[in-house]
């Protein structure tokens, strides 16, 4: 049985791409210290550090979000997955979620513009 | 014979056809077996298996071409599912999507290896391929589907990793069986 070049390369291609992810997710990520909340009305930024309940109008209606601990959890949505809400609490740079049948949503931003962590991939 | 009327008429689509069903039917049967017995092995981490019922699928593949691939990952799908009792269930979808996923890149490499065969991946290349695909396919559907959550892409090199080497050990055990198999039997039929 022969290795065609082709195979190697495709094999070197394979291996250095898993070092690549490794070097992308397993960096430390860095601590969030505003939020950036978009509606389908208005973009609205928060500091993290201080303790505040939101209600942020969307396209199906109120949801509700709490910020608190250095980060930002959904409390409820008028939505039917609640997605959104199981999320849970984003307290790292990069971190997003939303809601998106109601069309909310939210991203923590780093302290220093880095892009420690992914907020999306697209292959 | 008061049954005569069961027996089903000779039917012009026996023959060729029906031969071509029976080797899908047995290698999707020894697939199916080893995707079973694999599934009872125990696993270092959750969702990493060598994925050996591979090798049925990349021989099927290099022998019989992208069609008939894709009829026996099928059925191993759904025979293991069966078997394992996991039909229709959140692992049945994974097993899906991954088998999906790996059998369009698998349909390219296919594509490749007929336009031009001097510059196309062998078994093995076509199996790191697969299994990267297969891998990228499940992760990204129980990413979407059951936990939408950022923490669960750290786990991506790790699959990754273990895409990469259990696809090197299919490809190598592929391109080892399909040495040792006897040329293909002429009596396919020519369209599939």
């Amino acid at each position: 049985m022969t290795l065609r070049p082709i195979d190697v390369l495709i094999i070197a291609c394979a291996v250095g791409l898993q070092g690549w992810l490794m070097a992308r997710y397993w960096t430390p990520s860095v601590a969030g210290t505003r939020v950036r909340i978009q509606s389908p009305t208005e973009t609205q930024e928060w500091p993290l550090d201080e303790t505040r309940e939101l209600e942020v109008q969307g396209a199906l209606g109120i949801s509700r979000l709490r910020i608190d601990d250095g980060g930002i959890r959904f409390l409820d949505s008028p939505c039917r997955g609640k997605v959104c809400v199981r999320s849970g609490h984003l307290e790292h740079g990069g971190e997003t979620t939303a809601c998106v049948p109601n069309r909310i949503s939210v991203q923590v931003l780093p302290a220093a513009r880095s892009d420690a962590a992914i907020d999306l991939l697209h292959y | 014979m008061r049954d005569e009327h069961l027996r089903s008429p000779p039917s012009k689509t026996r023959g060729p056809l029906a031969e071509t069903d029976v080797r899908w039917a047995r290698y999707a049967a020894l697939a199916a077996a080893i995707h079973v017995l694999e599934a009872g092995l125990p696993s270092p981490v959750p969702g990493i298996k060598p994925g050996l019922a591979n090798v049925i699928t990349l021989i099927v593949l290099c022998r019989h071409g992208w069609t008939a691939a894709c009829w026996v990952t099928a059925l191993r799908v759904l025979l293991s599912a069966l078997v394992l009792g996991t039909l229709f269930g959140p692992t049945f979808w994974l097993s899906l999507g991954g088998a999906l996923s790996a059998l369009s890149v698998l349909g390219l490499a296919y594509l490749w290896m007929t336009w031009l065969p001097r510059l196309a991946p062998g078994p093995v290349g076509v199996s790191v391929l697969a299994a990267l695909a297969h891998i990228q396919g499940q992760f990204w559907l129980a990413y979407v589907w059951f936990i939408p959550h950022p923490g669960l892409l750290s786990l991506l090199p790790l699959l990754g990793a273990a895409a990469v080497i259990s696809g090197l050990l299919t490809g190598l055990l592929a391109a080892k069986v399909l040495e040792r198999m006897p040329a293909v039997p002429p009596a396919l039929p020519a369209k599939e």
